[in-house]
C-alpha cells in the first residue's frame, strides 16, 4: 500500500478510536453518585455519633468504678449485710435483771425468763432497722406468748418496772448510807 | 473540647466540604465514567467504578480544595479504581469472541474498511486489537480515545512524562494501522 492507503487507514483508525471513546453514561448519573455519598455521610455521622456516645459511656462506667471502689460507703450491698449481720453476731447481750426468789413474780418470771431474754437481745440498738437477721425461735416463742396471755405479760412488765425501781432506789439508800458514814 | 463542639465543627467541616465535593461531582462524574468504561467497556463496571472513584474522593475530601488541578487528581483516581477492577474481574473471553464475530462477519460481507468503521463491527474489532495491545500502549490509547484529557494530563494520570505519552500513542496507532489494513487484506475488502 502507498502512503494514500496509509492516510486512508489513518482517517479509519481516527474515526473509529473516536467512536470507542463517545460513550455516554446512563442519564442522572450525578444524582445517583450524590445520593450513594450523602447515604455513606450519613452512615458515617450516625457511625461517629455513635462512638462519641460509647466513648462517653464507658468513661463515665470507669469514673463510677473508680469512685466507688474508694468511696468509704460504696461497698456491695451484700458485703454490707454480712458485715452488719456479723456485728449484731457479735454485740454484748445484755445481763438478765435479778429476781427475788421465793415470790410469786418468780415463778412468772421463771416461766418467762428465756423468752424476756430474747426480748432483751431484740431490744438492744441495731446499727438498720429493721435488722437483717430472720425472727428466731425464741422471739417466735416470746411473740406467741404475748398474744396468749396479754394480761400476764403486761402484769409481767409491770412488776418487772416496779422492781427495777426498788432495786435503784435500795442503789441510791445504799450509797447515801455509805456517804453519810463516810463523813 | 466538648463532644457537641466537635460534633459543630465536623459538621461545619463536612458542609464545607460537601459544597466542593458536590461540584466536582456535577463537573466530573462524566469524565470519571468514561475513563472506567474505556477499560472496563461495559456500563455497569463503569458506573460502579465511578461510584467507588467518588466514594474515595469522599474519604479524602479534605485534600479536595488544596488541590490544584482537581481534574486530574479525580481521573487518577478514576484510572486506579478502574484498573483495580479490571485485575478484579475474571478474564472470560468473550471479547475474543466478539472479535471472531465481528471477523467472520467482515469475511461475509466483503465490507470495506471505511463501511466497517461507520457500523459497530469496527469498534468490536477495535477492542480486540487495543485490548492485544502492550499494557503501556494500550493504556495510553485508551485514555487518548477521552477527548477531555490532553498528553500531558494522561501523562500524569500514567506518572510517566508526556514525551513518553506522545511516543506509546505514536507506536500504538502504527500497530493498530497495520493489523487493520493487514485484517482488510486477509478477508478481501478492499475496493
Amino acid at each position: 500500500m502507498g502512503p494514500q492507503g496509509r492516510d486512508r487507514f489513518d482517517d479509519v483508525l481516527e474515526g473509529a478510536l473516536k467512536r470507542y471513546g463517545d460513550v455516554q453514561p446512563r442519564a442522572g448519573i450525578e444524582g445517583r453518585v450524590l445520593a450513594n455519598l450523602a447515604a455513606r455521610e450519613q452512615r458515617r455521622l450516625i457511625r461517629w455519633r455513635w462512638m462519641w456516645a460509647a466513648s462517653g459511656a464507658a468513661a463515665l462506667a470507669v469514673a463510677l468504678a473508680v469512685w466507688l471502689s474508694h468511696s468509704p460507703g460504696g461497698q456491695a450491698p451484700h458485703q454490707a449485710a454480712v458485715q452488719e449481720e456479723e456485728a449484731i453476731l457479735a454485740a454484748p447481750v445484755p445481763a438478765p435483771k435479778a429476781v427475788l426468789p421465793g415470790s410469786g413474780e418468780a415463778r412468772h418470771v421463771r416461766r418467762t425468763r428465756r423468752p424476756l431474754r430474747v426480748a432483751v437481745e431484740a431490744e438492744a440498738k441495731l446499727p438498720r432497722f429493721p435488722s437483717p437477721r430472720p425472727i428466731g425461735e425464741q422471739e417466735l416463742m416470746l411473740l406467741e406468748y404475748v398474744q396468749h396471755y396479754p394480761g400476764e405479760a403486761i402484769l409481767i412488765a409491770q412488776q418487772q418496772d416496779a422492781f427495777q425501781a426498788a432495786v435503784e432506789q435500795a442503789a441510791r439508800e445504799i450509797r447515801e448510807n455509805s456517804n453519810q458514814q463516810g463523813r | 473540647m466538648t463532644e457537641r463542639a466537635l460534633t459543630e465543627n465536623a459538621l461545619l467541616m463536612t458542609a464545607t466540604n460537601q459544597d466542593a465535593l458536590e461540584a466536582a461531582v456535577r463537573e466530573h462524574t462524566r469524565l470519571v465514567y468514561r475513563i472506567a468504561y474505556s477499560v472496563s467497556r461495559n456500563h455497569h463496571d463503569a458506573e460502579d467504578a465511578t461510584q467507588e472513584t467518588f466514594m474515595r474522593v469522599l474519604r479524602y475530601r479534605r485534600k479536595l480544595q488544596g488541590i490544584d488541578d482537581p481534574k486530574r487528581w479525580i481521573a487518577r483516581i478514576a484510572w486506579r479504581v478502574a484498573i483495580e477492577q479490571e485485575k478484579k474481574r475474571p478474564a472470560d473471553g468473550q471479547g475474543e469472541k466478539d472479535v471472531a464475530d465481528a471477523i467472520s462477519q467482515l469475511r461475509a460481507g466483503g465490507k470495506t474498511a471505511e463501511e466497517l468503521a461507520s457500523g459497530g463491527e469496527m469498534s468490536t474489532i477495535l477492542e480486540g486489537l487495543i485490548a492485544a495491545l502492550p499494557d503501556s500502549l494500550r493504556d495510553a490509547i485508551r485514555l487518548s480515545t477521552l477527548q477531555e484529557l490532553l498528553p500531558g494530563e494522561i501523562a500524569k494520570i500514567l506518572e510517566t512524562s508526556e514525551a513518553s505519552v506522545r511516543s506509546r500513542l505514536f507506536r500504538a496507532r502504527q500497530i493498530l494501522k497495520d493489523k487493520l489494513r493487514a485484517l482488510e487484506a486477509q478477508h478481501g475488502t478492499t475496493r
